[in-house]
């Protein structure tokens, strides 16, 4: 991956805003604003008061069912990929596809309707794709390296801690490029019930009472907590995985 | 050092050495000659005790193999270097594992000459370098055994023949006993004061060579045990290829 530079940003941004232009104009509908009018109700809802505390809301939910299925499928993962039996990963492939909305009346049953249930329906989400991707990654792994640890004495930790570990790093980024788009947009269906606060009830919201301009306020306010994710990520794997960054 | 009667192991049905026997003193070297798929990476595995003979006995110091014997270290025809590791973590990794200080990876580096690319990567270096860095690895844990798996296979000749004097001038140093596996009889020779060769697999001892020349590659004794080493393996090749 080539370094980023500022104007790489502008020249992404300036396609996206020609693009949408282009779409607006020539659907020509209420249902879909100008970018001018979207943006003006973006500044509006988002320069204090509740919009910022739609948007603090939803990225505390994204932010802990992240971490939450990092803590939960990263060992799992790794425990498929390296030494998991056949019916672990049976099981793994049956339940991914499942379309985890699904059980949102027995979540909602189970864990009522607060936080708890929607960080909960984040997690379940997003939980395989994390699961999945680390244990390809653990997987991979080569023998060569494990029998060089090994031969230096090393233990079954050793090589968990030299080999594993750091060669799973990489693709434990990937999971979470994967997992913070996808847990942004599951916001949307989260937040659907019982929450005053949250992107997702704000676009949800202006939906029902036709303030398109604000709805696309709030996809808007998605696609930067979705992008910062990115940003935040891409530093971190640099930082952490410092033998990857110089390969490139 | 070591000692091995009728050593023989099997992978499933494929048998990959038969009755390999041989003793090698303490501070001597031995050289493994053969055609690929005789059998000589099984046999190094052995004797680092990371697998177990089928048949036979083999002992290393009198005792039977054992992977976590301190005084023994593979080096592997890959170098087994660990990419997200730089230079110095890699040397010191063996001492890290064993819960040893680090500086001695450190003194292991400057040994063998490469000390300032401490901070570089694996995939920074080429060839040579990163097998001395696989070679100071092994020197920091201070073996008294020291096992190679082709070590210089992947080496340029110039280089090759640079690594060869490393190899030879720390054995001048430690005294470290040596088994050195090469599919190259100049190698074998210049290097191993035993040179056994093995036959196409099953892999089984067809030459047993003493070596007076080690350490000369000008002399005439050289030259002739290079043809008779050469000849033992044509032969084995013939009678079991």
């Amino acid at each position: 991956m080539a370094r980023r530079h500022w104007y790489h940003y502008a020249i992404a941004l300036a396609i996206m805003a020609a693009g949408w232009e282009a779409l607006a104009l020539s659907l020509h509908t209420p249902a879909f604003p100008r970018l001018a009018e979207a943006t003006r109700a973006f500044v509006e809802a988002f320069s204090g008061g509740p919009g910022l505390q739609h948007f603090y809301t939803s990225l505390y939910r994204v932010t802990l069912s992240t971490v939450i299925s990092l803590v939960v499928g990263i060992p799992w993962g790794l425990y498929l990929g390296r030494s998991g039996g056949p019916i672990g990963n049976v099981l793994v492939y049956l339940l991914h596809p499942i379309p985890k909305v699904v059980f949102l009346p027995v979540i909602i049953v189970v864990m009522g309707i607060g936080d708890t249930s929607k960080i909960f329906l984040i997690t379940l989400v997003i939980l395989f794709q994390v699961v999945v991707t680390v244990r390809d990654a653990a997987a991979g792994v080569g023998q060569g390296l494990i029998r060089s640890v090994k031969s230096l004495g090393g233990s079954e930790w050793h090589i968990f801690r030299h080999v594993i570990l750091p060669a799973s790093l990489p693709g434990i980024f990937t999971a979470l490029r994967l997992v913070t788009g996808t847990a942004v947009a599951v916001l949307f269906f989260a937040e659907t019930y019982a929450t005053k606060y949250g992107l997702g009830s704000l676009v949800w919201d202006a939906w029902s009472m036709r303030q398109y301009g604000l709805m696309f306020a709030g996809v808007m306010a998605m696609a930067l907590m979705g992008f910062g994710f990115y940003v935040l990520l891409d530093w971190a794997e640099r930082v952490i995985c410092p033998w990857a960054d110089s390969q490139r | 050092m070591i000692r091995a009667e009728s050593v023989g192991y099997s992978y499933k049905e494929t048998v990959a050495l038969r009755d390999v026997s041989f003793a090698l003193p303490a501070g001597q070297t031995l050289a493994v000659v053969g055609p690929s798929g005789c059998g000589k990476t099984t046999l190094l595995s052995l004797i680092a005790g990371l697998l177990e003979p089928a048949t036979g006995r083999l002992t290393v110091a009198g005792q039977p193999i054992n992977p976590r014997r301190p005084g023994t270290s593979l080096i592997m025809q890959d170098y087994g270097l660990l990419p997200w590791k730089t230079v110095r973590e890699n040397a010191a990794l063996g001492l890290i594992i064993r819960g040893l200080p680090r500086d001695r990876a450190d003194q292991a580096l400057a040994e063998i000459g490469i000390r300032e690319l401490g901070d570089r990567w694996p995939h920074q270096l080429s060839g040579g370098q990163r097998q001395r860095v696989a070679i100071a690895r092994s020197l920091a844990l201070d073996p008294d055994l020291l096992l190679m798996d082709e070590p210089f296979s992947a080496l340029d000749a110039l280089t090759r023949e640079e690594m060869q004097d490393t190899l030879l001038s720390i054995w001048q140093r430690h005294g470290t006993t040596m088994v050195l596996v090469t599919h190259s009889i100049t190698e074998a020779v210049y290097l191993g004061h035993q040179i056994m060769v093995l036959s196409p697999r099953p892999g089984q001892v067809v030459g047993h060579f003493q070596n007076p020349s080690v350490g000369d590659r000008r002399s005439r004794a050289y030259h002739e045990l290079v043809n008779n080493v050469r000849d033992a393996l044509e032969k084995g090749v013939a009678q079991h290829g």
